[in-house]
C-alpha cells in the first residue's frame, strides 16, 4: 500500500504508542516536500507456520498462505512463522537507498529482502542477545533490492519464550518502506526511552534490596554467631540480582557489552533468593541438624541443575520437562521452611512477631508456590505474571510485599540482636563481679615462707583454688584443688571449698581431707574435688595428704603420694598423710591438671615430664610455659620456698 | 565445638565392651553412662576400651568414675585398657584401683577375673 500525502504533520507529545501514528504522518509528510519514497506496510501479510529457507526468496509462490494483519495482529502460529509482503516500487525510487523499518513485534525475528537477510532482532539459537521489542531500522543493501521489480520482504519469526511479561506489549507499527533520509529511525529510540522510564521501579527495588542486604551483614559483623543476619544479606543481594535481572533486556539493549551471560547468571544467582530466604528461617529459628539444610539446598540444586542444563532451543516437550524441574526447585525451599516454621510455632510458642513476620515471607513464597504448583499441574509455562503496570511504570507486587516484609524481619532481627548485647552485657558484669570475690577467697597473704602463686582461669571465673592458711602452733596449711568442670557451678563449689578448709576442725591435712569428703560428698551432684594439702612445719619437716590431685614437686622430684580418692565420690573414703623434710631454700610446687593437660594445637599434652622439668621455676614461668603451650583449663601455680631461719 | 563421644556396645557371655571414641568430656554423659545404663542385668563384668580416646578432661573422667562406682554397687568388675601412659597414671592418681584394673591390651582385660 502507498502512502497518501497527508500535508503538514501534528508533532507527537506524550505515550509513544499514540504517538506512532503521528510520526508515520510526520515521516509521509517530509517524504512528500523532499519527494523521498515512504510506504506504509501496515495491512495483510502472508502468513506460514512453516519454517524453510526458500521462503525467503523473491519468486516464492505464497498465495496459499493465511493472511495476518500487521501491526497488532494475533496469530495463531505462536512458535514460529514466516510472514511475507511484495511492494511494486514507483518508477523514480532510488533503489540503493532504501531502508526497512520493523514496527514492535514480541517476536524473535529476521528480516529478508528478495532473499537477502538484511538484519534481525534477537537471537533464533539462543537467549543471550535477547532485545526489547522495539521499532527497528534496516538498511537495504543496494544490491538487494535489485534495478527494477517488486521487492519482496520476508520475516522469519519466532516467539520469544522467556520474554519477561513487562516486555509482552502489543505488536505495532510502524511498519516502513522507505527511503533512508526519511525512515522513522526515531521511533526505536522514543520506546527505549519509555521502557526505562516504566522498569525504573524494578531498578530502585534492586537498589533497596541491596541496601538491606548490606544493613543485614553490618548487623552480622556486629554479632558473627547470628547466621541468620548473614543468611538474610545473602537473601537481600539475591533478590537484588533477580530484581536487575527482570530489567536485563533494557540493559543489554541499551549496553551491549553486558549482554552475554545475563540470564544465565539471574538462573544461578538470583533464583537463590528463595533457598537462602528459607535457610534464613531455619537459622532464625535455631534450627542447628545438617539434616534440614541438606535437604533444603539438595532439593533446590539438583532440579535447578537439570532445569539450567537445558539447551536454550529446544522442543516443546523437553522444554516442558526442563521448566516442570525450574518449579519443582522453587517448590521445595517454602515448603522445608514453612514445615520447619509451623513445627517451631507449635513447639515453643515464642517469639509470635518474628513467627508472624517470617510467616508472611514465607506466605509470599506459597502465593508463588501455588501459582507454580497450578503451572506445573496444568502446564509447563511458568511466566505467570505478578506484575501491575500503573501509569506509565510496571511494579512487581512482590517487591512491594517483600520489601515490607524485609526490612520488618530486619527490625526484628536487629531487635533480637540487642537484646542478646544487652544480656550479655549483664552476664558480663555478673561474671566480673563473680570473679573479684572469687580472687578475694582464693588469694591470702603468703606469711613468713617465700610462697608465690599464679591463677589463671580458663573462663571468667574458675574451678581452681588454693589456700595458704598460718596455723597458730606457728606452721603453714598450703591447699591447692581443683573442681572438675568449669564456670559457675564449679566456682560455686570452690566457694564451699575454701568455706570448709577456713572452719575445719583439724589441722591435720588427712583430717582436713576427710573433712572436706565428708562435705562434698553431701553437697556434689556428680563431679568430684581433687585437693593436695601441705603442712610446713618450722622444724623443716612437711606433711602431706592427697586427694587424687597431682603430686607437687620438690626441687624438681615429683614426691609420691600415696593414692587418694578425690573428694566428693566416697564417703568412708581415708586419705594417709605423707612426712619429708624440706631444707631451705628448697622449693616445692603445686600445679593443678590445666598445667599438666595443657594442650598443643595437634593436641599434645605438656605432660608430667614436663611439668617435672620446668617446675623449680618461679610459678610466673611455669603457668606462661603451660599458657604458651595451650590453656585449656584453669592453671594454678603455687610454689613455696623454704626460708633460711 | 566439641565432637560427640562415640560409644560401640559389643556383648558376650555376661561381659560388655565399651569401646570408646573421641574425647571425653562433660558432652560425654550419654555415651558413658547412658551405654552403661543400658547393659542387660546379667552383665557381670565391664571392660571399658580407651584406645580411640585421645583426652578425658576432668568432667569426663567425673563420668568415667560414676560408672566404676556404679559398676561396684552392682557387684560388677571394671577393667580397663587403651589408656595412654599419661592417663594410666591419672587414673592411678587418682586411687581408682578401687574400682578397676588397667591392663595394657584387651585380651588381658578380658581374661582377667574370667
Amino acid at each position: 500500500m502507498q502512502s497518501a500525502c497527508p500535508g503538514v504533520a501534528p508533532r507527537w507529545i506524550g505515550q509513544w504508542h499514540a504517538a506512532l501514528p503521528a510520526m508515520v504522518l510526520v515521516f509521509a509528510g517530509m517524504a512528500c516536500a523532499q519527494n523521498a519514497l515512504y510506504i506504509d506496510l501496515s495491512g495483510d501479510w502472508r502468513i506460514t507456520s512453516d519454517d524453510r529457507p526458500e521462503f525467503a526468496a523473491p519468486g516464492f509462490d505464497d498465495h496459499a498462505w493465511g493472511t495476518f494483519r500487521l501491526p497488532a495482529g494475533s496469530s495463531p502460529y505462536r512458535l514460529r512463522c514466516w510472514l511475507r509482503r511484495t511492494v511494486e516500487l514507483p518508477a523514480s525510487a532510488d533503489r540503493t537507498q532504501l531502508a526497512l523499518t520493523v514496527g514492535v513485534m514480541r517476536d524473535v525475528y529476521e528480516v529478508y529482502v528478495n532473499g537477502v537477510r538484511i538484519g534481525a532482532s534477537g537471537n533464533f539459537e539462543s537467549f543471550a542477545d535477547a532485545q526489547i521489542p522495539r521499532p527497528r531500522t534496516f538498511d537495504i543493501p543496494a544490491d538487494a533490492a535489485e534495478v527494477t521489480g517488486p521487492v519482496a520482504i520476508a520475516l522469519r519469526s519466532r516467539w520469544a519464550l522467556n520474554m519477561p511479561p513487562m516486555w509482552r506489549i502489543q505488536d505495532a507499527g510502524p511498519f516502513v518502506l522507505a527511503s533512508r533520509n526519511v525512515a522513522p529511525r526515531q521511533a526505536g529510540t522514543i520506546q527505549l526511552q519509555e521502557q526505562w522510564i516504566a522498569n525504573s521501579p524494578g531498578l530502585v527495588f534492586g537498589a533497596v534490596f541491596a541496601v538491606l542486604g548490606m544493613v543485614g551483614l553490618f548487623f552480622w559483623t556486629a554479632d558473627r554467631k547470628r547466621i541468620e543476619l548473614l543468611w538474610f544479606a545473602a537473601a537481600g543481594f539475591a533478590r537484588a540480582i533477580s530484581a536487575y535481572y527482570r530489567c536485563s533486556l533494557l540493559l543489554t539493549d541499551s549496553f551491549p557489552f553486558v549482554a552475554a551471560g545475563f540470564p544465565r547468571l539471574e538462573m544461578f544467582v538470583g533464583n537463590f533468593y528463595q533457598p537462602m530466604a528459607a535457610t534464613l528461617a531455619l537459622t532464625a529459628f535455631g534450627r542447628k541438624s545438617a539434616r534440614w539444610y541438606a535437604a533444603l539446598w539438595v532439593g533446590y540444586i539438583v532440579p535447578m541443575a537439570i532445569a539450567t542444563s537445558r539447551p536454550q532451543i529446544q522442543p516443546l516437550p523437553a522444554y516442558r520437562f526442563h521448566a516442570a524441574s525450574f518449579d519443582l526447585a522453587h517448590l521445595w525451599p517454602p515448603a522445608v521452611a514453612m514445615t520447619v516454621v509451623l513445627r517451631n510455632w507449635w513447639s515453643t510458642r515464642r517469639q509470635h512477631l518474628l513467627h508472624l513476620v517470617l510467616s508472611l515471607l514465607l506466605l509470599n513464597f506459597g502465593q508463588d508456590w501455588f501459582r507454580r504448583l497450578i503451572a506445573l499441574v496444568g502446564r509447563a509455562e511458568f511466566l505467570i505474571t505478578n506484575s501491575q503496570r500503573i501509569g506509565a511504570v510496571w511494579v512487581l507486587r512482590d517487591d512491594v510485599l517483600l520489601l515490607f516484609l524485609s526490612a520488618v524481619t530486619l527490625a526484628l532481627l536487629q531487635r533480637r540482636l540487642t537484646a542478646d548485647s544487652r544480656e550479655r552485657l549483664r552476664l558480663s558484669g555478673e561474671m566480673e563481679a563473680a570473679r573479684v570475690v572469687q580472687q578475694l577467697l582464693i588469694s591470702k597473704t603468703p606469711a613468713r615462707e617465700s610462697i608465690d602463686a599464679v591463677y589463671e582461669p580458663a573462663q571468667e571465673v574458675g574451678g581452681d583454688f588454693y589456700q595458704v592458711i598460718p596455723v597458730a602452733d606457728g606452721s603453714q596449711l598450703i591447699a591447692a584443688g581443683d573442681v572438675s568442670g568449669k564456670g559457675l557451678k564449679a566456682a560455686m563449689v570452690v566457694s564451699l571449698v575454701t568455706g570448709a578448709i577456713r572452719n575445719r576442725q583439724s589441722d591435720a591435712p588427712g583430717a582436713i581431707l576427710g573433712e572436706l569428703n565428708r562435705v562434698l560428698c553431701e553437697s556434689l551432684d556428680g563431679g568430684f574435688v581433687t585437693a593436695v594439702i601441705a603442712r610446713l612445719f618450722g622444724d623443716g619437716h612437711v606433711v602431706l595428704a592427697s586427694a587424687g590431685h597431682p603430686p607437687p614437686y620438690l626441687e624438681g622430684c615429683e614426691v609420691s603420694l600415696p593414692e587418694g580418692l578425690p573428694l566428693g565420690i566416697d564417703a568412708a573414703a581415708q586419705y594417709q598423710e605423707t612426712s619429708l623434710p624440706m631444707t631451705a631454700p628448697q622449693q616445692m610446687t603445686f600445679v593443678s591438671d590445666g598445667v599438666i593437660e595443657a594442650a598443643n594445637a595437634k593436641g599434645e599434652l605438656f605432660g608430667f615430664e614436663r611439668t617435672r622439668h620446668i617446675s623449680t621455676k618461679p610459678a610466673k614461668e611455669i603457668a606462661a610455659a603451660a599458657r604458651a603451650w595451650g590453656q585449656n583449663d584453669d592453671i594454678t601455680v603455687v610454689t613455696v620456698r623454704r626460708a633460711a631461719s | 565445638m566439641v565432637a560427640p563421644t562415640k560409644t560401640k556396645v559389643e556383648q558376650n557371655d555376661g561381659v560388655a565392651v565399651l569401646r570408646f571414641e573421641g574425647d571425653i568430656t562433660s558432652v560425654s554423659e550419654d555415651a558413658v553412662l547412658g551405654k552403661y545404663q543400658k547393659l542387660p542385668e546379667n552383665t557381670s563384668k565391664v571392660v571399658l576400651d580407651f584406645s580411640k580416646v585421645p583426652y578425658l578432661n576432668s568432667s569426663g573422667i567425673a563420668l568415667v568414675i560414676q560408672l566404676m562406682i556404679a559398676a561396684n554397687k552392682s557387684s560388677r568388675t571394671v577393667a580397663c585398657f587403651g589408656l595412654s601412659a599419661h592417663f594410666v597414671k591419672v587414673f592411678k592418681m587418682l586411687g581408682l584401683a578401687k574400682y578397676t584394673t588397667i591392663y595394657d591390651n584387651e585380651s588381658a582385660a578380658r581374661a582377667a577375673g574370667a
